[in-house]
């Protein structure tokens, strides 16, 4: 793309977050994450979903360690979204050989179909370096998952932000996640609460937030994953959901 | 020379263009409280008796060898590593064993089927959405070496070997699969494959949950003197009714398995899975017999010698103390140290009614953990506090509450004699170390004395174990630095938290003590810097940048432009150029991020910078935040924080003590902070606020970009206006300066390398 073409979309993709004069967005469909632990969330009954965990996948030069939910989930409708974590450990470099990214995938491909859900999760958070696993194991699962499954990812802030390698992400759904952020993120947070949006167009259907770290205002209208770093409860939901009402 | 001269210009700014921060988790933080008991050094000493300061939020392992040492019972290495091992859910399969190996080795047979996955799934969809574990590594390392005899034995080309195959294909089908069928026998089969096929139906009716069947079957085998499986049949005949048991508890499936139990218990040693009898009794005795389990453990784990096979029982022992009538010392010990904020006062009245009853210093350790200072309770636990004994393993624990108990209002020099005398103990593990460090500095006595405390010893933090080899790591980390001897060392929260309470003149003077490790003192004199040019006092700022020469060399000339600079507009130019290139500088230690590495390399996002006309309102940052870390901005709490053990030594209260020369200049410090008003309207405000108004007046980036337009000669215009494109991408800075620069730059200096360097602007 030539600098002023570039430039423009830029402009235009700027442009496309401003809100002025638009009508009000609808409300935002919240998700739960239900995530590793016992969790109860039959109070929640249909206002909102639930995103359930159903494996946690560690990949380490010493091997892979993969599996499946230990602790239950109780709830009043089957989630609509089945999330697999997926890590990379730190320290020594790993390995990505064809093998292991056949392992991997078939693995996230596996868990990501037991709770039979219309929506598949992976939340895998990765270094600069390690981007290509992400992106391999994405494509994998892709291929793999029955037509009408959806594909979705969570992602740091700054990958919706700062850098533009998820323009190769196949996936449907986007999740940038305004917790645990990295230095700088006040920044977004700040341009979040006066109306702005995400740089990526991408990355403005969906978006994930803690009730430990709350979201002064955020762009309204979009499917809003929230984690609490407890297992939920009904007051922490409802202070949640008002949070996110607020938003404009 | 003009040729070298742009050649280092463009090696300057090769990799300027690349994201500041790579992508990834924010980096794990450093601890300086290691609640996972410090270094293997430090657990070994741990393991041979030292008792160190008891942390409340350490593991339940941990608090249990507590217990044991504040009662003058062995721990011994074998049961302590034994013990806080990290348990099975955390050890790595190897990709060429378990299920992975198998699923190659199966390839050695000739015309091995294709399987239709990459990965066998090893569990079974449960209830509520659970997966419960149903095949384990050993079954298939198992199946890997039996295949691998008979291959040797009878070819991989033979058909038998090729029957076992599809048997145990169908067998480990089993694992995930309810509908996994096996394939028929086949006609006139070796009596190997024969007995090798009892023995796969049998593991196949137990991965499918038949267990009666299952026990039926191993029953058989362990009978059958001809079958090469005979030696296992005992365990996995118990093993298949434990199952049922735990499945379908009942009289009678509870009796058989305590029967197969103790018949597998009292065979001979060196039956196969002997060892397992007794964590099998004791999880029937689970549901069977709480109580007197419970009672059991309780005497067991008292023990003078610690069993190396604790842990499972300290697990049953805590989990059945919870709903116990009557809770065994012990774990009535563990369970309260764990209570939630909500119910310290009820904890605290339970542990001083122990401490009363029973004059155990656990209990006195306990009560001291929950008492806040200046309350009744603190005063009528201090007396207690000074008379334990120095041998008392509680000693060091005691000391450490009641030196916080009393930090705000005793004596300064008294404390600071006490703490120097526990400091000067060689066996202090490193988090003491720091704890009294914490303590010694907010008594000190002096910036000299201040400066000496405020180091600490930083811990890598337990889920990246060797952080500190991690170059990648070290750098985004940010606060911490390797001293001249090797050791790591980094300011302690409560040390930056006192830093930033200083007036401006205090801290220049702190940065210069030759006593701090050099990366700190840089991180002192910029945080300076940044507050001498919000506060325009052109005197620090000279005399910072003099200091700042050699503390970061990388902008030697900006520091002496700076110095060469008239006073006025050409000053302000020569330090905002400076500034530009600093994109984590900060006026406090919170949210600022040390420059390292080449200048294209410095860390951080910019800042907004505003120089008021008028002090905002004084503001000093939350002491939450910097218990906080950088990395990480949870909402954090208003008010006192625990900045000396962060919460993990008790729910007592720990606030911030300033050193007693500190808070005289406190009016003079929060005068100063009022001008500190442009960091990001002040990241330090509640999350859940609404962001502040921008401030009003000198805007250091439009009079940056305004003297570079005027200056078009100057050799550093094209180059601040290739920063400021920067600092228009890179911070909230309104007015589309990053464009305006941009428009300049490529106008005026279209063939610079700072505008081959900047072909685009991001508004």
């Amino acid at each position: 793309m030539r600098p002023r073409l570039l430039i423009l979309a830029v402009l235009l993709a700027a442009l496309a977050g401003c809100r002025g004069g638009a009508p009000a967005p609808p409300p935002s469909r919240l998700i739960l994450w239900a995530w590793e632990r016992p969790e109860d969330l039959r109070f929640v009954g249909d206002r909102a979903e639930v995103a359930v965990q159903t494996a946690f996948i560690e990949i380490s030069p010493g091997g892979l360690k993969v599996r499946g939910r230990r602790f239950p989930l109780k709830v009043a409708r089957p989630p609509a979204v089945s999330l697999v974590h997926v890590e990379i450990a730190p320290g020594r470099p790993v390995a990505w050989t064809p093998r292991l990214r056949a392992l991997v995938s078939a693995a996230v491909l596996h868990y990501g179909q037991v709770a039979r859900t219309p929506r598949v999760q992976v939340d895998f958070e990765v270094r600069e370096s390690q981007r290509a696993v992400l992106l391999d194991v994405l494509g994998d699962v892709r291929r793999g998952l029955p037509k009408g499954i959806s594909l979705s990812m969570t992602a740091l802030a700054s990958w919706c932000d700062t850098e533009r390698w998820l323009d190769s992400a196949p996936v449907d759904e986007i999740v940038p996640m305004l917790f645990r952020l990295q230095p700088g993120g006040e920044r977004l947070r700040n341009r979040l609460a006066k109306g702005g949006d995400f740089r990526n167009p991408r990355c403005r259907t969906a978006l994930g937030i803690a009730t430990d770290s709350p979201v002064q205002n955020a762009p309204a209208g979009r499917r809003v994953y929230l984690f609490d770093p407890r297992s939920w409860t009904e007051a922490d939901f409802r202070r949640a959901r008002r949070d996110v009402e607020a938003w404009r | 020379m003009r040729r070298a001269a742009k050649a280092a210009a463009v090696a300057a700014i090769s990799t300027v263009g690349a994201p500041l921060l790579a992508s990834g988790e924010p980096p794990p933080a450093v601890t300086f409280i290691d609640s996972q008991g410090g270094t293997p050094a430090e657990l070994a000493r741990f393991y041979a008796g030292r008792l160190p300061v008891v942390l409340t939020r350490a593991p339940d392992e941990l608090l249990y060898l507590d217990w044991r040492l504040l009662h003058r019972l062995p721990i011994g290495q074998k049961a302590g590593k034994a013990l806080f091992a990290p348990c099975c859910e955390t050890v790595d399969t190897p990709l060429t064993g378990g299920s992975y190996g198998w699923l190659d080795d199966r390839k050695r047979v000739e015309g091995a089927p294709e399987l239709s996955y990459y990965y066998l799934p090893v569990d079974r969809p449960g209830p509520d959405y659970t997966s419960i574990p149903n095949c384990f590594p050993d079954a298939f390392d198992s199946a890997s070496a039996t295949l691998k005899a008979r291959i040797a034995r009878y070819g991989a080309k033979s058909a038998a070997v090729k029957a076992w195959l599809a048997t145990q294909d169908a067998v480990f089908d089993a694992c995930a699969n309810p509908a996994a069928a096996l394939p028929p026998l086949t006609a006139h089969e070796p009596q190997w494959l024969a007995k090798d096929r009892a023995y796969q139906e049998a593991a196949f009716a137990l991965y499918n949950f038949r267990n009666a069947e299952a026990a039926e079957r191993f029953g058989a085998i362990a009978r059958d003197s001809a079958s090469p499986w005979r030696g296992r049949g005992l365990y996995l005949r118990a093993r298949a009714l434990f199952r049922e048991a735990l499945a379908r508890p009942g009289a009678r499936t509870l009796a058989d398995a305590d029967s197969a139990v103790a018949t597998l218990a009292a065979a001979p040693p060196g039956t196969y899975g002997r060892d397992e009898a007794a964590d099998m009794k004791s999880a029937l005795d689970y549901r069977e017999h709480p109580a007197a389990l419970l009672q059991r453990l309780d005497r067991e784990l008292g023990e003078r010698t610690l069993s190396e096979y604790a842990a499972t029982g300290l697990v049953d022992y805590l989990s059945l103390a919870r709903s116990a009538e009557h809770r065994p010392d012990a774990a009535d010990w563990m369970l309260t140290l764990r209570a939630e904020p909500a119910k310290k006062d009820a904890a605290l009245a339970h542990s001083r009614a122990r401490w009363s009853a029973s004059r155990d210093p656990a209990w006195l350790v306990a009560a001291l953990s929950f008492a806040d200072p200046g309350s009744e309770a603190a005063g009528a636990l201090l007396a207690d506090a000074d008379a334990v004994p120095r041998g008392d393993p509680a000693w060091l624990t005691v000391q450490y509450h009641r030196l916080r108990l009393t930090l705000g209002g005793a004596d300064a020099d008294q404390l600071r004699r006490r703490l120097d005398s526990i400091l000067a103990d060689p066996a202090l593990t490193a988090y003491e170390w720091n704890l009294f460090s914490a303590m010694r500095t907010e008594v000190a006595a002096d910036l000299g004395d201040l400066a000496r405390h405020s180091i600490r010893r930083p811990y890598c933090p337990r889920s990246y174990q060797g952080c500190f080899d991690d170059a990648h790591w070290v750098r985004y980390e940010g606060s911490i630095a390797r001293g001249a001897g090797g050791a790591w060392f980094a300011f302690g929260p409560d040390a930056r938290a006192i830093a930033d309470r200083l007036p401006l003149d205090e801290r220049i003077r702190l940065s210069r003590d030759a006593s701090l490790p050099t990366a700190l003192r840089l991180d002192l004199a910029l945080t300076s810097f940044a507050r001498a040019v919000q506060l325009r006092r052109d005197a620090a700022i000279d005399a910072l940048a003099r200091e700042l020469v050699p503390l970061l060399p990388q902008l030697r000339g900006d520091w002496r432009a700076i110095l060469a600079a008239r006073p006025g507009p050409d000053k302000r130019f020569a330090t905002f150029f400076a500034m530009a290139k600093l994109p984590g500088l900060r006026s406090n230690l919170v949210q600022y991020q040390r420059p390292q590495g080449g200048v294209s390399d410095f860390p951080g996002y910019w800042v907004d910078w505003t120089i008021p006309a008028r002090p905002g309102e004084p503001a000093f940052p939350r002491e939450g935040q910097y218990g906080a870390g950088n990395y990480y901005w949870y909402a954090v709490a208003e008010g006192p924080a625990d900045l000396l053990c962060v919460e993990k030594c008790g729910l007592g209260a720990a606030p911030l003590r300033l050193p007693p020369f500190v808070q005289p200049l406190q009016a003079r410090a929060g005068a100063e902070q009022g001008f500190f008003v442009s960091e990001e309207a002040k990241t330090y405000r509640l999350a859940s606020q609404p962001p502040a108004p921008p401030p009003s007046g000198l805007r250091v980036w439009e009079e940056l970009l305004g003297w570079a337009r005027a200056h078009p000669r100057d050799p550093r215009s094209p180059q601040a206006f290739y920063w400021l494109i920067h600092i228009g991408r890179w911070s909230d800075t309104p007015g589309h300066i990053g464009r305006r620069a941009f428009a300049l730059l490529h106008a005026r200096y279209p063939r610079s390398v700072w505008a081959e360097r900047a072909p685009y602007y991001y508004d």
